[in-house]
């Protein structure tokens, strides 16, 4: 009776299998598609635009190692190729790509969005078909890129190797902002936000390596024939690497301006985008010698205060970190230097968010943190009085930061390296209970 | 055997699971944008307002069927408002399920073809499905209970998976503030709640076979429950991930929700599988909405048996599925603004005047008072 019961169970199986294994009529077997994993958008003459992909060559990808990097032979094996053209919009941009390869465009396994300058002054609405189509993923990562965006695109492989997933494993180092599709498209609805989207930027080979010589990676430069700009790039000379550095700040879907290093630092902190981080600074007794605390957790509350006409928003910072490296010689492992170290990462911190603050109210008058939906959230009421001039009123709101940071685990060494401690009597000293 | 077509009997548990498959399938998919567009961040309290809108159907369904056993909602309409006006309502129920079963249809084909498939023609999809589901509902309600029970275990695992994985994705402040725009938006998005939520009422078209059958009681309760966690829960996932605005924004959500799903660059694109379980379900409610017409209209036009009807019914049904909406906003709009209107003429209006009409006149029934 078992036995027939598993049967029957396993018959329904197999009839499931006939409904869903069965070939479907939009079938596209994998060899007829061109993997994206990259896309370039950039704004073209007045009024078109230009897109550009990179297609993985999945014969490369697939097995074994990249040739081409190690010995720089003459192969003609390449991790994939970027196509470009322009079009009055994507979508006839998208077509037209189809016009010059062997295979029908595939993106859902797109990593990346990299949207150039001028398109992002132009605005944001071009982003639309971005999240129509149906292959597309909300969860894509948005970069902005200096000048032309396709430029990215001829980053060299390496450890990885097609840009895509270079790029998507940066944003995965949480060294820098990660806007997602998804959150771009409500940071970019809601009144109270606007967005920033982080920005790449170009490093030549010199600067990658840091070697003096050049073409460390032997790259072979092909040029190809005239009318660089359109059709297809083989492999051109590029970038070596990209770095990221800064952010783009955009409002009502407009790109107005730029946010450096630390303003951006700043405003990952205020948006409470922190996962990890690491704040260098001086020693306290030795302004010439650094310490590096390294933070593994962060949490950021913003409270916002309304009395009259006035907003103060209360920031408070909670972060966890390890000490990562000292140069003086001194132990600063004790409980009392624990505390004093504390103190002072309130003043490196309060730098990254004031610069932040400063850039954001003073000169670009853009709520880029967030404040209005905090403030939407907390006080719906007094929201609808000033929701329609929200930056404006951001720019003059009042921001208080409060920091509560805690250094709890010294590392794997107790004294500074050569150091003697307190003790020169060359005794190890016994670390101080906390 | 006068009356009655079929022979068959089901568990309290499975009417619930049927009632489940009954608004779940399509208000998943559809439901949570019309919400987040009229309640915003409150959508998911809309879903939850809409349970006390629906609680007194389930109360007259209940009614209904422990006053009449045995009985269906077309053999107790003749009971109750005498032969010829009996059949008039029912006929004009059945027509209303034409109607809705015509719209699940063009619901379903809408949704891969633009979501999946877009060069496949609609009739393909449409089709297929219902060739299929004539043949099960030919094959009566205890086979179409039990392949519901054996559909809905899946679909439950993969709705909770889905929301279990895109955790990480979701914020809570998403849901704040609450009720920001007073109790208006929220009600209007009840309202479209009840659109789909009145499908319930499909249930005084099965009730006669549920043994015992003072069971009722428990497949409204246990329905109502298993209904409304669920609608709670994807409209909550869904406001939790994308926020209010691009909820509004999506054109399916449960959908995009599942292509959010990403773990470690290992586990994602498992949207296909989810679409696949979709499908059975909503095979699910189109057989059921097909068997109930078929017997519906064997038993109104007194005919020994429902089978012949399954066939010419669902080349109705087919037939009524692209000709009655031109695009997918036509659909939507209907869906939208029409459909929580005409829900509450049929489906909450057809159970309530006959319950009214009952009391008023005392009438009671049982298998033998069949006319």
């Amino acid at each position: 009776m078992m036995f027939l019961k598993r049967c029957k169970v396993g018959l329904v199986f197999l009839l499931l299998g006939m409904l869903f294994l069965s070939g479907c009529w939009s079938r596209r077997e994998i060899e007829e598609l061109a993997l994206v994993m990259a896309a370039a958008a950039d704004a073209e003459g007045d009024n078109n635009v230009r897109l550009s992909v990179f297609i993985v060559n999945p014969r490369e990808i697939g097995g074994g190692q990249p040739s081409g990097a190690g010995g720089g032979g003459n192969t003609n094996k390449v991790p994939g190729e970027i196509v470009s053209t322009t079009g009055s919009d994507f979508t006839e941009a998208a077509r037209r790509i189809e016009e010059q390869i062997p295979r029908r465009l595939f993106w859902a396994h797109n990593r990346v969005i990299i949207v150039g300058d001028g398109l992002a002054r132009r605005g944001l609405t071009w982003l639309d078909w971005f999240s129509r189509d149906r292959q597309m993923r909300l969860n894509t990562p948005v970069i902005l890129a200096p000048g032309e965006a396709r430029e990215v695109l001829d980053l060299p492989p390496g450890v990885e190797l097609v840009p895509g997933e270079i790029i998507s494993g940066i944003l995965n180092n949480h060294v820098t902002l990660k806007i997602e599709l998804k959150e771009l498209l409500s940071m970019w609805q809601a009144k109270g936000d606007n967005p920033v989207i982080p920005r790449v930027t170009l490093v030549s080979p010199q600067e990658h390596s840091g070697s003096k010589t050049q073409g460390a990676g032997g790259r072979e430069q092909q040029s190809q024939g005239e009318g660089g700009s359109e059709g297809r790039t083989r492999q051109k000379a590029g970038p070596a690497a990209i770095r990221f550095e800064g952010a783009g700040v955009f409002r009502e879907g407009k790109l107005i301006g730029y946010l450096d290093h630390l303003e951006t630092l700043g405003t990952m902190w205020l948006r409470g985008e922190v996962k990890e981080g690491v704040l260098t600074f001086h020693c306290p007794e030795h302004p010439l010698e650094k310490v590096s605390v390294r933070f593994h957790r962060a949490q950021t509350k913003v409270t916002p205060q309304v009395e009259g006409e006035k907003v103060t928003f209360w920031v408070k910072i909670i972060s966890e970190g390890d000490l990562l490296e000292q140069t003086c010689q001194e132990s600063l492992a004790t409980p009392e230097k624990i505390e004093e170290l504390e103190k002072t990462l309130y003043h490196e911190l309060n730098k990254r968010v004031q610069a932040a603050l400063n850039k954001a109210q003073r000169e670009l008058k853009t709520d880029i943190f967030g404040f209005g939906e905090v403030l939407h959230r907390d006080n719906p009421k007094f929201w609808k009085q000033v929701e329609d001039n929200w930056n404006e009123i951001f720019a003059g709101a009042e921001v208080k930061l409060e920091t509560q940071i805690y250094i709890r685990r010294i590392g794997m060494s107790y004294n500074p390296a050569g150091g003697q401690g307190r003790n020169t009597s060359g005794k190890m000293v016994s670390p101080g209970g906390r | 055997m006068q009356g009655i077509r079929e022979e068959g009997f089901i568990h309290a548990r499975q009417a619930a699971i049927l009632m489940w498959f009954n608004v779940l399938p399509t208000a998943i998919i559809f439901l949570p944008s019309f919400l987040a567009r009229r309640a915003q961040q409150d959508a998911w309290i809309a879903v939850i307002m809409a349970i006390l809108l629906t609680l007194p159907l389930g109360f007259i369904l209940t009614w209904l069927g422990t006053r009449f056993p045995h009985l269906t909602l077309f053999q107790y309409s003749e009971i109750i408002l005498g032969k010829a006006l009996g059949k008039i309502i029912s006929l004009f129920y059945l027509l209303a399920l034409i109607q809705l079963n015509a719209l699940v249809l063009r619901e379903f084909s809408e949704f891969l073809v633009s979501a999946v498939m877009p060069e496949t023609p609609l009739l393909v999809f449409t089709v297929t499905l219902v060739a299929v589901a004539v043949y099960g509902a030919r094959n009566g309600i205890e086979v179409i209970s039990r392949s519901a029970e054996f559909v809905m275990p899946l679909m439950v695992l993969f709705i909770l998976t889905i929301l279990f994985l895109v955790t990480p994705e979701m914020s809570l402040r998403n849901l704040f503030p609450l009720l920001e725009r007073g109790v208006r938006p929220v009600l209007a998005g009840a309202v479209v709640v009840l659109g789909f939520t009145g499908e319930i009422s499909l249930l005084a078209g099965i009730s006669g076979f549920i043994n015992p059958p003072q069971g009722i009681r428990m497949s409204v309760i246990l329905g109502l429950a298993g209904v409304f966690f669920f609608l709670v829960l994807v409209v909550l996932g869904g406001i939790l991930v994308f926020g209010s605005a691009e909820t509004a924004r999506l054109t399916f959500v449960v959908f995009s929700l599942a292509r959010m799903v990403s773990i470690a660059n290992f586990l994602e694109r498992i949207e296909v599988l989810f679409m696949a379980i979709w499908v059975a379900g909503v095979f699910i409610k189109v057989m059921l909405n097909l068997y109930i017409t078929s017997l519906g209209l064997a038993t109104v036009m007194r005919l020994t048996d429902f089978r012949p009807l399954c066939a010419p019914l669902a080349a109705l049904m087919v037939a009524l599925s692209v000709l009655l909406f031109k695009n997918i906003s036509h659909l939507l709009f209907y869906l939208e603004e029409i459909i929580p209107i005409w829900a509450f003429l049929w489906a909450f209006g057809i159970p309530v005047f006959l319950a009214v009409v009952a009391a008023f006149r005392k009438t009671k029934g049982g298998r033998n008072d069949v006319p």
